[in-house]
Formats: C-alpha cells, sequence, structure tokens
C-alpha cells in the first residue's frame, strides 16, 4: 500500500551494536527487507526519527527521503559494490548538465553561460581538471584524466557517503553541481536552480503552473537536500564511528 | 503528538551543536561554517518537504469527482429516483 496509518505514539532512538536504532514505540525499525535499521551517525538518526514523528494519520513514505536513503544504504537493493557506483556517478560526467549547452534561443545559451561557466570554472580549479563545455549533441568531451581524477576523488568516501553522492547526481543530473553541493561551494537552493535553469527560462517565458512546477521543484529540493545531509552526516568524522560503514 | 519544537530532539541537538561551536578561532571557523551550511541544507529539506506535501493534497490528493459533482459543476443537480430507474 502506498500509505499506512500511524501505528505508534513514540519515536526514540538507542544505541546498540551496529549503530543507532529507531524505535516506534517498543517496536524497533526494520528496512524493506528486514534488517535492523542501524545508522552510523547519532545526527542522521536523530534525522530519520523526526521523519517518523512528523507522520500524522498516515505515513507518507514520499516525504520520508532520509529513511529511504537510509534504507538503500543498508539494503543495497541494486547489489552494486564501491566500484560500480563510482562508475556510475562519473559517467554522468557525459552528459553533464552544465557541460551540455544550446545554440538556440540565443537567450536561454546567454543564460546558460552566465549561470553555468562559473560553477564549472570552479570544479576545474578545485579539483585541477579540463572539464570545458559543448553544444555538440554529443555532449563534451571529457577527458580521461578529469575521468580518473573524480574516480579517486569519489573513492576516499565511504559506502553510505556514495550512495548518497550517486543519488544526488541523479536527480540534478550532474557530477558538477553534486560536487559544488558536496564541497559547500552552492547552497541546495542554488544548485537545484542551475539543474533546472532551462525550465525556469521556459516558466519565465510561458508562466509558471503551479501544480506541475512548484510541485516538481519542491520535490528536486527534498531530494537534494536530503541527499547532500546524508552524505555529510555519513562522512563526519566525530560522529561516523567508522568502524560500523562497510567499505 | 503535537509537542513545541523546542521539546523535540533535533531541535535540542541542532541547538547543542551550535554551542559547542561558539568559540571562534581559526581553526574552529570551518567548523562552524560546516556547521551553518549543515543547518541551511536541513533547513530547506524540512521547508521543502512540508511545501511538497501542501501541494500534494491540493493538487494530486483529492482523486476522482463524483457524479454529483461533476453535475454540480455545470450547474446541473443529478435526478432523484427513489424507486431506481424502474
Amino acid at each position: 500500500p502506498a500509505e499506512r496509518k500511524r501505528f505508534y505514539q513514540n519515536v526514540s532512538i538507542s544505541q546498540g551494536e551496529g549503530g543507532f536504532e529507531i524505535n516506534l514505540d517498543h517496536r524497533k525499525l526494520k528496512t524493506p527487507q528486514a534488517k535492523l535499521f542501524t545508522v552510523p551517525s547519532e545526527a542522521l538518526a536523530i534525522a530519520v526519527a523526526t521523519e517518523w514523528d512528523s507522520q500524522r494519520d498516515t505515513i507518507k513514505f514520499y516525504t520520508m527521503h532520509l529513511t529511504t536513503l537510509c534504507n538503500t544504504a543498508l539494503d543495497n537493493p541494486t547489489q552494486r559494490n564501491k566500484t560500480q557506483l563510482i562508475r556510475a556517478a562519473v559517467k554522468f560526467l557525459d552528459t553533464d548538465t552544465v557541460c551540455y549547452r544550446v545554440e538556440e534561443p540565443a537567450a536561454l545559451a546567454e543564460l546558460q553561460k552566465n549561470e553555468w561557466d562559473p560553477v564549472v570554472s570552479w570544479a576545474e580549479k578545485r579539483y585541477n581538471v579540463a572539464i570545458g563545455s559543448s553544444t555538440s549533441i554529443l555532449g563534451p568531451n571529457i577527458p580521461a584524466s578529469t575521468k580518473e581524477t573524480f574516480v579517486s576523488q569519489l573513492a576516499s568516501y565511504n559506502m553510505w557517503a556514495l550512495q548518497g553522492i550517486e543519488y544526488v547526481i541523479t536527480q540534478l543530473k550532474s557530477l558538477i553541481l553534486t560536487m559544488g553541493l558536496i564541497d559547500r561551494h552552492i547552497t541546495v537552493e542554488k544548485a537545484v536552480l542551475l539543474s533546472r535553469l532551462e525550465e525556469e527560462y521556459q516558466i519565465q517565458r510561458w508562466g509558471n503552473v503551479e501544480w506541475a512546477h512548484d510541485y516538481d521543484l519542491c520535490e528536486l529540493r527534498a531530494r537534494a537536500a536530503a541527499g547532500t545531509l546524508f552524505v555529510h552526516l555519513c562522512s563526519e568524522s566525530s560522529t561516523v564511528k567508522h568502524k560500523l560503514l562497510q567499505d | 503528538a503535537d509537542r513545541p519544537y523546542r521539546d523535540t530532539p533535533a531541535y535540542r541537538h541542532i541547538v547543542a551543536a551550535f554551542r559547542a561551536h561558539r568559540v571562534t578561532s581559526e581553526k574552529l571557523c570551518r567548523a562552524q561554517q560546516e556547521l551553518h551550511f549543515q543547518a541551511a541544507t536541513y533547513l530547506c529539506l524540512l521547508r521543502s518537504v512540508r511545501e511538497h506535501a501542501a501541494l500534494h493534497r491540493e493538487y494530486h490528493g483529492k482523486g476522482e469527482r463524483s457524479p454529483e459533482e461533476v453535475a454540480g459543476l455545470v450547474g446541473f443537480r443529478l435526478p432523484q429516483q427513489p424507486g431506481g430507474k424502474g
């Protein structure tokens, strides 16, 4: 069922052997694959508990993004290992939103240049790589050395953080914007705006349709924010029990 | 359960984290910036989820209209047939 009635009164967290657990009354939360739900970060556990406690009459799973991310990290339903995740993430560079430019209309091409060039430059300086942009239908031509740099950069993240990074990349359709978020160079609102630049351009030209545009905008913001928060909370050495995170 | 936001674990955690980072020095400045970014990101998450849920209720949650509602849209009322169609 898409929705389930709230079946618990109290939500609390507790610390077990595997990490922090979520308690719904006396029941311990489990993943979809019936594993015990444990997270390595107390802050993350609190945020997940807050999601569960925010539910009213029915549990709206589609609003519980942090819970969903934790379930994915715990169950790994796509059965991908670290190498495969990194490869999937870096592959997005070939069709990265901020590198894929139009020639027409001129106003949109100008907007893309003004809004996307700075973040591409930032990534090039920050990671000492060549990226560029392209109006070719094949997309930008990313040098192999650039991809290798990002592969080794992403390898420094643990498996949980990588799930989060790959999730945000998929949502924003951009590795570069995601790195901008991970490095705290841009805010979530800015990253989403840059990801949806063409939509925003069309909305300004043709008008806003609240039930479609704002709906999509809010959903993308929620997902990107959840993913970013998830990555940071899983990466902090002060709050994370490293031995609990399988690499 | 609707209790004051100050009573929630999330609020207490965030306040404690900000208090812990209140001492300013070069070394800790970066930690403060990271905490600010985290708080801003969490705010974005909470706000966006709330707005999305509101839009969902408004536009996507209502389901199909009943025949009575549809008739009412164009100013009609459905005929009353207490004995059925016969």
